[in-house]
């Protein structure tokens, strides 16, 4: 953990004219952006916009076309592997796992991987261990995803389309759950549709219009300035 | 690198079981030969035990080689690059643990061979004509004497051109990912590559190897050619380590 994190230093992620093209399409033309610790950040924007793209570049899944990102100054690469926690937003378990597999996976390679946590999250997002990754349904899916990313004690989470496929009662429950997570020396950037949701507990915005940046700021600062909710914002810019 | 290989071994668990019951129904038939001492379905039997090995041997490679395509096409690629190793040691684990699959069948297949001809050792009793037969065979089919050099050299250049084979195959991929990411002309493309770096491995043999082999020892030139192919093996896997970390998106 002292690797990275240092009291002070609140400039967790920084990427520089990012850009990822595959091919005959740009998926992300020219993103720069400073992350800080102890905040929680919203990646908003529609489908295609780049959010998903950016966020695996964020988690060295993804290797950019040009441009930085660095994390507490270093190259994403095997250190910062170990301070980030990525979820993404579809299934991605080996089939041969159940539950308990997938706790054993996490614990064997990530030394920040709690698992008294994730027996609890475990219990709370009423999960049996025995079941098969593959057998469960979107909805449960998506609740094993959430408990074994955040069973991890990172530096900095970053959960794609997090409430996806998930009823609003056991949306509060995730909420309620990546808020406690968050501390002065962590960060979670989350991306969703769900703008009204988020909204509530975020503390920055960032809007993603065709792979750039159109709009990032502080939420008070954003509604002071603009007169609007991020609700609001979101309708105005994408409309 | 224990861990990373302990999951890839679990990936290709259901193959080795399959193998196992093939085997067993296997040793089943040719018992049931010995117990009938009917020589055409022993016979039947051992050409069917070899047959099994090598197809065994052949489909363990290309099932590591398709394993490693399918780390990189699905979502379940991000169980493996996500992690905070390098693709060193992701790539190397890989190997290994195809190579101790490949121990682990050619064992199996073994120790079914030997318990076969415990089995005839002791039901019949013209033993020294069968050994004297095979050893025969053998060397009308690989036109050498055969002893212990040649043998030791023999499977040393095997296993090094297996080697060849999913490393390169593992090489194709990457390349094709590098370019093509998930574009649905990726397989087909790395089938192409595949065979041109093959047909290039093996035309660098003929030129880098001396011309006058003809005039070596049996098993020289086999050991040769291995010492070749793992030079190969080698620059084929930090090529693919390489590109995994610089290039590959999954």
């Amino acid at each position: 953990m002292a690797l990275f994190y240092q009291k002070g230093a609140n400039k967790m992620l920084e990427c520089k004219n990012l850009m990822k093209r595959y091919m005959n399409k740009t998926a992300v033309e020219d993103i720069s952006l400073k992350i800080e610790s102890g905040k929680i950040y919203a990646l908003l924007g529609p489908n295609g916009s780049g959010k998903t793209t950016w966020m695996k570049m964020a988690a060295g899944l993804v290797k950019p076309s040009s441009g930085t990102i660095l994390f507490y100054g270093e190259e994403i690469g095997k250190n910062s592997k170990k301070h980030i926690a990525y979820m993404s937003t579809e299934p991605f378990f080996y089939s041969f796992m159940n539950i308990s597999d997938v706790g054993r996976y996490y614990q064997d390679f990530f030394e920040d991987f709690d698992p008294i946590r994730y027996d609890n999250l475990l219990n709370r997002m009423e999960l049996s261990k025995k079941e098969k990754a593959k057998d469960l349904s979107s909805g449960m899916a998506a609740k094993l995803k959430i408990a074994v990313t955040l069973a991890r004690r990172a530096q900095l989470f970053l959960l794609d389309e997090p409430l996806n496929g998930i009823d609003i009662i056991a949306r509060d429950l995730i909420i309620t759950t990546i808020l406690e997570v968050v501390t002065e020396k962590n960060t979670v950037i989350m991306s969703s549709h769900l703008v009204d949701e988020l909204e509530k507990i975020i503390h920055h915005a960032i809007f993603i219009k065709e792979g750039k940046v159109a709009l990032s700021g502080e939420v008070e600062q954003i509604r002071k300035e603009q007169g609007k909710s991020i609700v609001d914002l979101y309708k105005q810019i994408y409309a | 690198m224990l861990k990373l290989m302990k999951y890839e071994l679990r990936k290709q668990m259901f193959s080795k079981l399959i193998i196992l019951i093939g085997i067993a129904i296997l040793e089943t038939y040719f018992l049931f030969g010995v117990l009938k001492e009917d020589e055409k379905v022993i016979a039947k039997a051992i050409s069917i035990f070899i047959f099994a090995t090598t197809i065994a041997i052949f489909y363990v490679g290309v099932e590591s080689i398709s394993v490693f395509n399918r780390d990189l096409k699905t979502k379940q690629s991000y169980m493996l690059y996500m992690i905070p190793y390098s693709t060193y040691s992701i790539v190397g684990a890989k190997i290994i643990a195809a190579f101790l699959q490949i121990v682990f069948t050619g064992l199996l297949f073994l120790g079914a061979i030997i318990v076969n001809f415990i089995v005839i050792f002791a039901r019949f009793t013209d033993t020294k004509e069968i050994f004297r037969m095979l050893k025969l065979l053998f060397q009308q089919l690989l036109e050498v004497t055969l002893d212990l050099p040649y043998l030791f050299s023999f499977f040393f250049f095997l296993f090094f051109l297996w080697m060849t084979l999913v490393l390169c195959g593992m090489f194709a991929i990457s390349l094709s990912s590098t370019f093509l990411a998930n574009n649905r002309f990726r397989t087909p493309v790395s089938i192409v590559v595949f065979l041109l770096f093959l047909r290039l491995i093996s035309f660098l043999s003929n030129v880098i190897l001396p011309s006058g082999t003809s005039q070596w020892k049996d098993w020289v030139e086999p050991l040769v050619t291995g010492i070749y192919l793992g030079v190969v093996s080698i620059l084929l896997y930090i090529g693919t380590a390489w590109m995994l970390d610089k290039k590959v998106s999954v």
